[in-house]
């Protein structure tokens, strides 16, 4: 059952089109994410859904509910803003309990829920604490917290985590994802952290100048990109320009790129492969390493020949060296070509 | 947030109707001033108050005092006002709670800031009881009567007074976080102290500086209370002058009171409004907005 | 000039600052309690309680005067607060036609000789009934205390914006609600400051309560002045006093009230 659904939504701010025609539909239960870059509108689409922002065109279906003509204190929404917002002149419990609070709930049962929200997220005690006294982790368990405490339909964070450090990221993503599992409160998130998104999602939605480019599960994003763009942004992506003809690829680069058997019909087309895929040889070869990056367990190999820079990864323990010269073997079947 | 394209104005109605009248009140007695008065059956427009005013050599006289009297008032308060601020802010003092007192004048009315003057600088005032204690003059008459005299001395020290303590109460604070927080950046740079007070921190400054400098010299040129407790009988400061002009029993003798005052509303207006175009000229400029 | 003597000037020049500031209020406050003073003497020569006599006896209507103006400018400072709030929202949050103008002209009263405008509304006001009317006073002071208000307001509203209202309402609160649990108690200590300076700018006022209120709404900065330019310095001493006193009770009673009620702590810490 869809629990949010956005049909054809346009939304323009100051002049501008930020949301070009979104079809988006969440199930109930699930935890999705909103991945782009900056300016590719994933906010917008958020405060849209919560009523903050009014489109121009398209609706906005909630639980079923058309909720266009909706107030946002209305729509069963609540969004967790990267900023926290906690409120300074109230306590944590106080925080904690507004949601609740202005819908008129008896102030027993609020007390009861905030003990019990506060215990969920690890900070038992806490609720007469102030917000300032708090720590920057703590604070965005409240956030976190408060949110969930408001009992909405849908959860909307918006890129909540960007400012922790990594320590700190990892802690509230493993939270959120056992909250969800608790709770199973549909769950939409907002991110630019492709890890992120591959991490904590059922499905993610990829966003690029207002339109949504692929909405599929973190595996097949990630290993059948729909784009180039798409491909792109879970991180730098070799593109290998060639030809199909009968049933063999041929890449337009010298003969130093093996060819391959497929069953592509015959045309040009873009080879994508990640770094991963492109294993190192490590005998005298044509490819001439350019610059090595150290990245922990692994290296980052950049390598040219003839004009074609591509970037390859190796572990960390194979012994190389800039200025030399090595093969390469492409992992044709993880590759994804696309038709030009 | 999307409010309704009405809201604002519903929000802004208040103010807009108060501050009509406002603006209906100045209208007004530059209407009349132009000899336009209904209730004294004066109703063709006519330049002939002002020729009469301005051809006057009492009433342009008061006009010059005005000019001199706020002149000074803000040129002394806004030197002294920031030699003030910069020694609080170098020497840290600043930041003591005794500081506060610095501002207390500015809570005091100038009403009561005439009487404090007289009480000091009269001449049976402390001032001269001391000077005479010390032998510096031999008498009540050995001291200068500075309260009511041509050079308006008294009332320009009633006035520095309170206005003193308005200017620190503006460009300090201001002055104390540039200081701290540009200035740590100039030193890293290379900077002495002085160099960055002349180079960064005042120019940064003033627009504030510049900002009560506007203040306190419309208000010394336009204010009734002061002038009037302690000027001199000859000329008056306009204010005075006007309202002499304006309690006169002929109402038909009331345009000469309104010449007088559109001629303090056209001139402060102007003051205003070139300073409020230089001031968002310079902020662009530099890149800072101070809105 | 070794760093230390520099340092030593400044703050010899903030000290006699201090001095330039108390040493007038010292004096007023001795003269209050002057019996005869006479020349070339540096204190007086015999105290006495005159002056109190006359401003507690009862005959003056000084006390009167006092808790009237009292009630006149605490009426224009909460009007003027409910006046400037929504304007200052507004033109900080909304966009609308006319908002630097609309800056522009609410700052003119602070410009504008008071004096000017004083005596170019009077025929109006003479003409619709404000004229010697409580209310016509109300509403001048209104119009001279609205360039603190707004401002004030305006800074207050600028350094937290409209976040926190976002989030309340994202949280479930109508308008309505944002506004009382919200903006209120946010905006608190701005609108504290605001009525100390409206009040303060409405109990000073002399001329222009002279002209509107005609001799119908006597204040106290009214009552006094006269007592002022007449040379009976113990009496005009008292006088001043008793007006600072109240000011000065007035702030202090309105800083605990907030202080006793709210526990805001650094307000625009949110971030």
């Amino acid at each position: 059952m869809d629990n949010l659904l956005l049909s054809n939504l346009h939304v323009s701010l100051g002049g501008n089109k930020i949301l070009m025609g979104i079809n988006f539909k969440v199930r109930k239960g699930e935890i999705v994410s909103l991945l782009g870059p900056s300016g590719c509108g994933k906010s917008t689409l958020l405060k849209t859904t919560a009523g903050l922002i009014e489109p121009s065109q398209g609706e906005v279906y909630i639980g079923g509910r058309l909720v266009n003509r909706l107030a946002p204190e209305e729509r069963g929404t609540v969004i967790v803003f990267q900023d926290l917002r906690l409120f300074p002149h109230m306590n944590v419990g106080e925080n904690i309990g507004f949601g609740l609070r202005m819908k008129g709930v008896n102030k027993e049962i609020i007390r009861k829920n905030v003990i019990s929200i506060l215990e969920k997220v690890g900070l038992a005690g806490c609720d007469k604490s102030k917000v300032y006294e708090l720590s920057g982790g703590q604070q965005q368990r409240v956030a976190l917290a408060r949110a969930l405490a408001a009992e909405p339909e849908v959860l909307l964070l918006d890129e909540p985590f960007s400012s922790l450090d990594e320590n700190l990221r990892q802690k509230m993503r493993e939270l959120v994802i056992k909250l969800h599992r608790e709770l199973n409160l549909t769950t939409i998130l907002v991110t630019h952290d492709q890890e992120e998104a591959l991490l904590m999602s059922d499905r993610i939605a990829i966003m690029l100048n207002g339109q949504i480019l692929q909405y599929d599960t973190p595996k097949s994003v990630y290993e059948n990109p729909a784009t180039p763009e798409v491909a792109n942004y879970f991180g730098e992506m070799n593109y290998i320009e060639g030809f199909v003809e009968v049933g063999h690829f041929q890449s337009f680069h010298n003969s130093s790129i093996d060819g391959y058997k497929t069953s592509l019909k015959a045309g040009k087309y873009s080879l994508m492969l990640k770094p991963s895929q492109i294993k190192l040889v490590k005998e005298p070869g044509v490819w001439l390493i350019k610059a090595i990056s150290y990245l922990g367990d692994k290296y980052n190999i950049r390598i040219t020949n003839n004009g074609l820079d591509l970037v390859i990864v190796t572990a960390s323990n194979t012994d190389v060296h800039i200025g030399e010269l090595v093969n390469i073997k492409l992992d044709y079947p993880k590759g994804v070509f696309y038709k030009k | 947030m999307s409010y309704s394209r009405f809201k604002p104005y519903l929000m802004i109605l208040p103010v807009v109707l108060v501050m009509a009248i406002f603006i209906i009140g100045l209208i007004n007695g530059v209407l009349q001033s132009f000899g336009i008065i209904p209730a004294a059956g004066l109703t063709k427009l006519t330049l002939s108050y002002y020729q009469e005013v301005l051809n006057n050599g009492d009433l342009t006289a008061s006009l010059w005092l005005s000019v001199y009297i706020s002149l000074a008032t803000s040129v002394i308060a806004v030197v002294i006002g920031v030699l003030v601020s910069v020694a609080a802010t170098t020497s840290g003092l600043v930041k003591s709670k005794f500081f506060q007192i610095l501002k207390i004048p500015v809570i005091v009315p100038h009403t009561v800031s005439a009487l404090l003057m007289l009480n000091l600088f009269s001449q049976s005032g402390i001032v001269a009881r001391m000077a005479y204690r010390m032998h510096l003059i031999r008498g009540q008459e050995g001291f200068i009567s500075i309260m009511f005299d041509k050079n308006s001395i008294g009332i320009i020290l009633a006035y520095l007074w309170k206005e003193i303590p308005f200017v620190i109460m503006i460009v300090v604070t201001i002055m104390a976080n540039i200081n701290s927080s540009f200035g740590e950046a100039a030193v890293n740079l290379g900077a002495s102290k002085g160099k960055v007070f002349k180079h960064i921190t005042l120019p940064l400054c003033l627009p504030s500086i510049t900002t009560s400098f506007i203040i306190i010299f419309a208000y010394s040129f336009g204010a009734y209370e002061i002038p009037y407790l302690l000027g001199a009988t000859d000329p008056k400061a306009l204010p005075v002058q006007a309202y002499v002009e304006f309690v006169y029993p002929d109402i038909a003798h009331r345009p000469f009171a309104m010449v007088l005052n559109s001629l303090m509303i056209i001139f402060t207006v102007a003051i205003a409004y070139i300073y409020y175009k230089i001031l968002s000229k310079n902020l662009v400029k530099s890149g800072m907005s101070n809105d | 000039m070794t760093r230390k003597n520099n340092n030593f000037i400044m703050r010899a020049v903030v000290y006699v600052g201090y001095f330039m500031a108390l040493f007038p209020l010292l004096v007023l406050i001795i003269w209050s309690f002057t019996g005869i003073w006479p020349w070339p003497q540096l204190l007086p020569e015999t105290f006495s309680l005159r002056a109190l006599d006359e401003l507690f006896g009862g005959y003056s209507g000084a006390i009167k005067a006092l808790i009237s103006s009292g009630l006149i400018s605490a009426v224009v400072a909460l009007l003027s607060i409910v006046v400037s709030l929504p304007a200052a929202r507004a033109i900080v949050l909304c966009d609308f036609l006319g908002r630097d103008l609309l800056k522009f002209i609410v700052l003119m009263p602070v410009i504008v000789p008071a004096t000017a405008f004083a005596m170019g509304i009077d025929v109006l006001f003479m003409k619709i009934g404000l004229s010697d009317t409580v209310l016509g006073v109300i509403l001048v002071h209104i119009i001279l205390c609205l360039p603190y208000t707004v401002r004030i307001m305006t800074e207050v509203t600028e350094a937290t914006g409209d976040k926190l209202e976002v989030q309340a309402r994202v949280l479930g609160a109508s308008p309505l609600k944002v506004f009382t649990n919200i903006t209120l108690p946010i905006a608190l200590p701005g609108i504290i400051s605001s009525v100390c300076m409206a009040f303060i700018v409405s109990f000073s006022q002399y001329f222009i309560t002279l002209l509107i209120g005609g001799g119908t709404v006597v204040t106290y900065a009214m009552f006094m002045f006269p007592y002022i330019q007449s040379g009976d310095r113990t009496i005009a001493s008292a006088y001043s006093v008793l007006f600072l006193l109240s000011t000065l009770i007035v702030f202090v009673f309105l800083d605990r009230t907030v202080k006793k009620y709210y526990d805001i702590g650094d307000v625009f810490y949110f971030n």
